[in-house]
């Protein structure tokens, strides 16, 4: 990542601890946050829990969006996580923390509050059970948890449609963050001929070519992959990183 | 003057200094510093040439 000088340097250094590690070095490190691509960005509490990740590079204002973003939804989430406390059931509490715990990578601990969110809300509520189910699977597919899994896919069948490319995502981004490239290439590639025009189809095409790169090691899958994303999604967020990276 | 030339020494370095990210050389740094701050550790993991 490329860092500029003057006030955004001075609040970061106000702000958070920073630290800067060489993934060649770095493996303990990477292992235990599975990182597998760089750029990679992380905010870890103080003591080294994931907060939130993110893969780079972005721009300067990007860059602090999320930085801000994630340290307004770390004190929500605090709050929230007291008042819980008291109202263990609540559906809204309960998504609001469980959908941290997901953006955390803390798979057990979102399954238990995004199942509750989901069982609370209801299918009255369309919007708002079918945004439950769809971070429960998510969070059910990285955790490897069937049962939780299938609760999400049937209670996605009742409330909405169209969150099933969502999940299926998720499961394949589950191979890849566990190092399984070539697997994980494979599915990516199946996902994208069947849910090609899904809205999550940006962020399919995106992590395909870093399978395939970490797959084979060689940049042409990546590229090929890559320009298919700028060229369906130019405007998405997952096009302009592409983007960034191909331009260095 | 000359009180005012070495204030203006003094203070340009500094400003230059604050205006840099300033990087922990490890994890364990970092998190040490962050708990006696009581600030999130930013860890940015890149990759050489």
């Amino acid at each position: 990542m490329t860092y500029p000088d003057g006030e955004f340097g001075t609040w970061v250094n106000e702000t958070f601890v920073a630290v800067k590690l060489n993934l060649k070095d770095a493996g303990v490190e990477a292992q235990k946050y599975g990182v597998v691509w760089a750029p990679w960005l992380l905010l870890v509490d103080e003591n080294g829990e994931q907060i939130s990740w993110t893969v780079g590079p972005l721009s300067p204002s990007d860059y602090r969006a999320w930085l801000e973003r994630v340290q307004l939804d770390h004190t929500s989430f605090q709050d929230t996580a007291k008042l819980l406390a008291v109202d263990p059931n609540n559906p809204d509490m309960n998504m609001m923390v469980g959908k941290h715990y997901l953006e955390a990578g803390n798979w057990k601990k979102a399954i238990e509050h995004l199942t509750v969110a989901m069982k609370g809300t209801g299918v009255a509520k369309a919007d708002t059970c079918m945004d439950a189910c769809i971070a429960l699977g998510k969070a059910a597919a990285r955790a490897g948890d069937t049962a939780a899994l299938q609760a999400a896919i049937d209670c996605l069948g009742k409330c909405a449609k169209g969150g099933e490319a969502s999940v299926a995502l998720e499961r394949v981004h589950a191979k890849l963050f566990a190092g399984q490239f070539e697997d994980a290439a494979k599915e990516y590639d199946s996902l994208l001929k069947e849910h090609g025009t899904d809205a999550c189809a940006a962020e399919a095409w995106y992590w395909y070519g870093v399978a395939q790169y970490q797959a084979t090691k060689k940049p042409d899958g990546l590229m090929e992959a890559w320009q298919k994303l700028i060229e369906i999604a130019p405007d998405s967020e997952w096009a302009k990183r592409a983007s960034m990276t191909i331009s260095k | 003057m000359l009180r005012y030339a070495l204030a203006l020494l003094v203070a340009v370095p500094l400003a230059a200094a604050e205006s840099k990210v300033t990087w922990k050389k490890t994890l364990d740094e970092a998190l040490s510093e962050a708990k006696s701050s009581h600030r999130l550790v930013l860890v940015d993991f890149f990759a050489e040439g």
